[in-house]
């Protein structure tokens, strides 16, 4: 008995070290990511890297258009996106019956997840640009995306909602408000932090996104704000890091790192 | 404000419940489309060559047998990489690490699926592909190989995070009653947690495999895109072309409504069909075990 | 929360005109806006044109996109684009498709340009003729050996089909100018979808061969000599041995304009050809037209 109980710990600290040891070929990577990306692109970072327009054909100069251009592309999102993805989840976790349809809601839910972004843009580009022609705009990109973060909306938000305890609504409605005021006022109010949650990570999700919006509504170089909100291609900051063309100088292709402290933030 | 306004309430009720419903609507849009710009291309290309294994479309060869091996070899080795790791990234943050380091990892995971894939694409271009071609002795590091260790890398906090929501899910009860029979720890995760929760762990390999396949931009930077029949296991270390590098290079430079935008979407609904099963299956076992997998699809 | 809900949705407008309002009272006239799609080749060029001349005429907005010479074609055939930069001349096909469309394609030669064959600096090899390359680039020619080299692999590199200098490269090199001719890359040709990939890839790796326009060729990357045939002077590329037709592979560049061009883009075209603008040519790498 002492002898197979010692081997029996044996097992244990080899299984225990190898499984440690996995863990840390997974993370130890992502370390040296990060600080490939910090040690190489922190020294890029400026004010006058971000605040500027590109000079010397995107040799010099800052990446302002790159980065209002996809903040116009969020926002165009969250419009899109945010009350739609709510409300969808207000109706999954307050109204849906237990029935086939709603059901059939969540498998779409799963499978819009798990489509191909570059399906998305291939969608966006039959429906929004050509279709609909809006053309490669920031409203066709923005159209595109909403789609592919809805499910992140959804499924963050419904779970927020549903965590919202039952007495909650009972006592609400006990004192004559109707449903649609005990969501409103009750369960929403509790429920924002986890709905912010995911609205936050969906639009993360768009902004980091560079297949859907290729041949959507990206444009390569602008050296102006561009003034016409919803019919021009707009520069993005991520198909500047994708476009195809060479950077003679190492400092733009790390480009990125502004943005990806910003997400660092995000975390905190 | 105070006083319900019935119609009111009920236009409401009516937006909500059309919200629910625009899921449905959009998936269905989403195949429609598809459908209505890749279906001509089996009237314009012989089904046989399309099944044909040279792809060259400036010249009207559409074999699109290269590009999905390509990406099923790619996903593949992406997934010999991912599984092992990501399992056991996932069973030791749950059950050996203790607070401190499980406090820091799980964060650092999260960092990882954060990430652009651009981005983890430049490092290929400049670190990986390098390295794999000096340490292997490969004519080119740009290769299969190169693309399914990027891919690794994105389906792992995938695989990670929802792995170790299916081990959380596992009642204390299976593992205490382990112990009062004296199995030690790791029996205990062998022989009853893992198995217990082999429903999630799969759910888990399933999505894993349906974030790799959908994968464009790190695996065009660094795979090489050489439209290559990919079907010995040789081929791993060879450069390939994946479906969806392909629509992302090319998309851009066709005429609407030529054969190869139509072929082109054709390659869309494949995909498009392919995640379809993927997330199916993945779902079907979701429903049946109730975890919290959709939060984590993204 | 129904006042903290608005209020958000009130701070996104705001911010949203903020930033319009910002951008149009920052230039004077904005009506005059170009948009300008195509050629990889071209982009760097077409760039350092659009800021020059915006410089100088701020009532004018250049927007410049890549993407490939087929890109920037198919957009002028779809309507979307103002000025489409290709690095090859517009096909026969693209011709009947924008006719299809009411579109009337109209060529501008703005620039030459060589291709220059690049390989890594510690590969011996620093000469070939035509005939080696397109073998090599057709997979008749596997090993550097069989070209005076070192025992190693070749790896071929090309850009994407969608650009134009594939294309040209097919047709030049590979098929050596002949129609008839339907010699295609060698499956296992690397498509890279940037210029930027193939100098990587070539900085790096000893066995690789690439093709890239001689204006994107950095100084740490070796560029062969080239002979015509078997026998001739093998030259190298630069605005020169373009001028003098020595070096074998060089092309016209284009813009096209859908009909022929008004207004705005008219003088741009213009001050295109001037010697300010062919100048920045030079500057560039390019051969400039007289």
């Amino acid at each position: 008995m002492n002898h197979s109980s010692s081997t029996r710990n044996l097992i244990q600290r080899i299984g225990f070290g190898a499984l440690s040891v996995l863990a840390f070929v997974t993370v130890a990577p992502i370390i040296g990511t990060a600080l490939y990306i910090l040690w190489h692109g922190g020294s890029a970072i400026s004010w006058e890297f971000l605040s500027g327009f590109p000079r010397d054909g995107m040799r010099a100069g800052g990446i302002l258009p790159a980065i209002v251009g996809t903040f116009y592309l969020t926002v165009g999102t969250a419009i899109f996106s945010v009350p739609l993805g709510i409300a969808a989840a207000i109706y999954l976790s307050e109204y849906a019956p237990d029935n086939r349809w709603t059901r059939l809601i969540r498998i779409a839910i799963i499978n819009l997840a798990g489509i191909p972004s570059v399906v998305y843009g291939l969608f966006g580009l039959g429906l929004f640009v050509i279709f609909l022609k809006f053309g490669t705009s920031i409203l066709a990109a923005s159209l595109t995306l909403s789609i592919m973060t809805l499910p992140v909306i959804i499924s963050t938000s419904e779970e927020a909602l549903r965590s919202v305890p039952q007495a909650f609504r009972t006592v609400s409605i006990s004192v004559g408000a109707t449903r649609w005021q005990t969501i409103r006022r009750i369960v929403l109010k509790e429920a924002l932090p986890g709905i912010l949650t995911g609205v936050i990570l969906g639009l993360e999700r768009a902004a980091g996104e560079t297949a859907p919006i290729l041949f959507t509504g990206a444009a390569f170089f602008l050296p102006q704000l561009p003034n016409s909100h919803s019919t021009r291609p707009w520069p993005c900051l991520i198909t500047f890091l994708s476009s195809r063309r060479k950077y003679p100088t190492c400092r733009f292709k790390f480009n990125m790192a502004p943005r990806w402290c910003c997400w660092f933030l995000c975390w905190e | 404000m105070q006083k319900p306004l019935h119609w009111r309430e009920i236009i409401i009720t009516r937006l909500i419940q059309a919200s629910g419903y625009s899921a449905i609507l959009f998936v269905a849009a989403i195949f429609l489309f598809l459908m209505r710009e890749g279906l001509p291309a089996l009237g314009e290309v012989k089904f046989s060559d399309l099944l044909a294994v040279r792809w060259y479309p400036i010249e009207a060869y559409f074999g699109i047998l290269p590009l999905i091996t390509g990406s099923l070899i790619i996903t593949i080795g992406a997934m010999l990489i991912a599984f092992p790791l990501g399992i056991a990234t996932a069973v030791y943050i749950s059950e050996i690490a203790p607070r401190w380091v499980r406090e820091i990892l799980k964060p650092l995971v999260e960092l990882l699926a954060g990430l652009p894939s651009v981005m983890l694409g430049f490092l290929g271009i400049l670190v990986v592909s390098p390295f794999l071609r000096t340490a292997l002795d490969l004519p080119t590091g740009l290769s299969a190989f190169a693309g399914s260790l990027l891919l690794g890398g994105i389906a792992v906090p995938t695989i990670v995070s929802i792995a170790e929501d299916a081990l959380d899910a596992v009642p204390r009860s299976y593992r205490e009653g382990a112990w009062a029979l004296g199995a030690t720890k790791w029996q205990t995760i062998w022989r009853v947690t893992l198995p217990a929760a082999r429903s999630g762990v799969l759910t888990a390999i399933m999505l894993g495999i349906g974030r790799a396949i959908g994968e464009t931009m790190a695996v065009m930077m660094v795979t090489g895109n050489a439209p290559v029949l990919a079907i010995t296991p040789g081929s791993l270390f060879a450069p390939a072309r994946t479906m969806t590098a392909t629509i992302a290079a090319e998309m851009g430079e066709v005429a609407s409504g030529s054969t190869h935008y139509h072929v082109l979407f054709f390659i869309g609904i494949v995909l498009f069909m392919i995640s379809l099963a993927v997330n199916i299956a993945a779902s079907s076992v979701v429903f049946r075990a109730k975890k919290r997998a959709e939060r984590i699809l993204s | 929360m129904n006042i903290r809900w608005s209020h958000l949705l009130f701070v996104f407008c705001f911010l949203l005109s903020a930033c319009g309002a910002d951008s149009s009272s920052g230039s004077t006239s904005p009506a005059l806006y170009i948009e300008n799609k195509g050629s990889d080749t071209i982009v760097n060029l077409a760039l350092a044109w659009a800021e020059r001349y915006q410089g100088e005429h701020a009532e004018v907005r250049i927007s410049v996109t890549g993407g490939g010479s087929g890109t920037g074609l198919a957009a002028l055939i779809n309507g979307t684009v103002d000025i489409a930069n290709s690095s090859r001349k517009i096909k026969e096909e693209e011709i009947a498709d924008a006719q299809a469309n009411g579109i009337q394609p109209v060529e501008h030669t703005i620039a030459r340009d060589a291709i220059a064959v690049i390989v890594n600096p510690e590969n011996p090899v620093s000469e070939l003729t035509l005939q080696q390359i397109a073998d090599i680039y057709s997979g008749k020619i596997n090993n550097w050996r069989e070209v005076g080299g070192e025992d190693r692999p070749i790896v071929r590199l090309s850009r994407e089909t969608n650009s134009g200098t594939h294309v040209y490269f097919l047709e030049t090199v590979l098929r050596l100018g002949s129609k008839e001719d339907k010699t295609l890359f060698a499956t296992n040709t690397l498509l890279l979808p940037s210029s930027e990939g193939i100098i990587a890839e070539v900085r790096q790796n000893p066995n690789a061969i690439g093709y890239d326009g001689l204006g994107y060729v950095p100084s740490d990357v070796k560029t062969i000599a080239i002979a015509k045939a078997e026998g001739d002077p093998f030259v190298l590329p630069s605005a020169a041995t373009v001028d003098d037709k020595t070096y074998p592979i060089a092309r016209d560049l284009y813009m096209y304009t859908a009909g022929e061009p008004i207004g705005a883009i008219k003088d741009y075209l213009e001050w295109i050809l001037s010697p300010e603008a062919q100048n920045i040519v030079l500057e560039l790498g390019f051969v400039p037209i007289k």
